[in-house]
């Protein structure tokens, strides 16, 4: 239970970064970097912001939301579809901070926030689908029962 | 009961395989796009890079574009005026030949037929100014003056109801220092906004110091300055002193980064401190302030 608390929260707040992020591009504003500097700007400015012309903020608000409603089911299918989004955009989440540091030689804060709410959610999402058991867990082993 | 918890578990186990094998899939195929998508980017390096192919060798006035040393590139003009009388320094259509500047037509295209004198940039009679203090290094100046300049020229410069005051500061470092003696170098001969612009879309990597004689010569020339005076000035301790009070400047309205904008006119003045506003919000700044009675 807690753990799906963790995970709904996490997705949540991955999802509002990535819509907050997405609405600012789409209005032609400028991330604003809370604690001041221009790297929030530089990494929104750099090629690695869109994929083929979609904003990379709009994919991790797509996945957000998915994680989100995948962590309100126990059916193991859509527990399954959560993990592995998750651990995804967690690996994905990594490779963009990789860039940030090595190769925009910036740090959004946003980007950071987001970074971190995907790791901790390939971390629970995962934990959760492995400890709950991938074929139904609790439900299936009562209905064993 | 225990048949039925065994016969779970290879359904479990498939799902888990499944699950773990399509995050592999998902997280390898969008940094395979990401990638993909970059490669196809100008990036800051490019860009750098393309302006050290255009820089002019050997003696900087040999560069210079042919009529540009007799004075009268202290003359206010248009980008218009210079294409039909290439023999005069206010006109970036001359330079087209002596450039090999990425986006100088871009440029070209977006000034043309706008008043330039000093810092100013359209009417100097217009009812309402938009100040905006900028640093030639920062990426969200290069965001803001790629992206949106554009409609707040068609939304108020153009058709006389603001001008724009274009105010170069350094906050970025010494190769920001550097870059903002060329830009007040290049407003004593009245081509701030080519050699601004030019610089932006030509920007490069902000972690590199690319502010170098080479490269400003080279965006210089794409500006049409006469680049033996622009160096000149650049050196002079008087371009310095107009940088240092732009900064005082926007220091004293308590500016919050860069770029930073203030809407004046009859109606009084909105500031934008913190944050940074699109054109569109301008343009109703603008609106807002241009009647006595219409402001804050």
């Amino acid at each position: 239970m807690r753990l799906r608390v963790v995970s709904i929260a996490a997705a949540a707040v991955a999802t509002a970064i990535g819509l907050y992020m997405t609405w600012l591009r789409h209005e032609g504003d400028i991330a604003p970097c809370v604690a001041g500097g221009g790297g929030c700007a530089k990494v929104s400015d750099s090629q690695y912001a869109e994929i083929f012309g979609l904003p990379v903020s709009a994919l991790g608000a797509i996945g957000g939301a998915v994680v989100l409603l995948c962590a309100f089911s126990d059916a193991s299918r859509l527990r399954a579809v959560g993990a592995a989004v998750a651990v995804g955009g967690a690996a994905f989440s990594l490779y963009l901070t990789f860039l940030e540091l090595f190769v925009i030689d910036a740090i959004c804060q946003w980007c950071v926030a987001s970074a971190v709410c995907w790791c901790t959610l390939g971390a629970v999402e995962a934990l959760r689908f492995w400890r709950l058991g991938g074929g139904g867990g609790a439900a299936a082993q009562v209905g064993a029962g | 009961m225990a048949q039925k918890s065994t016969s779970r578990q290879p359904r479990r186990g498939l799902l888990l395989i499944g699950a773990l094998g399509v995050a592999v899939v998902v997280a390898v195929a969008l940094i395979v796009a990401s990638q993909l998508s970059a490669g196809d980017e100008e990036t800051a390096d490019d860009r750098a890079a393309a302006v050290s192919a255009a820089a002019p060798d050997g003696a900087p006035a040999a560069s210079a574009p042919a009529a540009s040393t007799d004075g009268a590139g202290t003359q206010p003009g248009t980008a218009s005026d210079a294409v039909a009388s290439p023999d005069t320094t206010t006109g970036a259509g001359a330079t087209t030949a002596a450039s090999t500047l990425p986006h100088v037509e871009e440029v070209q295209t977006m000034l043309a037929g706008i008043p330039q004198q000093g810092t100013i940039l359209g009417d100097p009679n217009a009812p309402v100014t938009i100040i905006e203090f900028a640093d030639l290094r920062c990426p969200a100046c290069r965001s803001w003056e790629t992206g949106e300049l554009q409609t707040l020229l068609d939304g108020a410069i153009k058709p006389g109801k603001a001008r724009l005051d274009l105010q170069i500061i350094s906050i970025l470092g010494p190769d920001s220092d550097r870059a903002a003696a060329g830009a007040w170098a290049a407003e004593a001969q009245n081509r701030l906004w080519p050699f601004a612009m030019l610089w932006y879309y030509n920007q490069g990597n902000e972690s590199d110091e690319y502010a170098t004689d080479d490269y400003q010569r080279a965006i210089a020339v794409g500006a049409g300055l006469d680049v033996a005076r622009f160096d000149a000035d650049r050196a002079d301790q008087a371009t310095a002193a107009k940088a240092a009070k732009a900064l005082d400047d926007a220091r004293s309205v308590g500016f919050g980064g860069t770029p930073t904008f203030i809407v004046t006119g009859p109606g009084g003045a909105v500031p934008f401190l913190e944050g940074v506003p699109t054109a569109e919000t301008l343009v109703e700044a603008v609106d807002q302030v241009s009647t006595a009675a219409g402001g804050s």
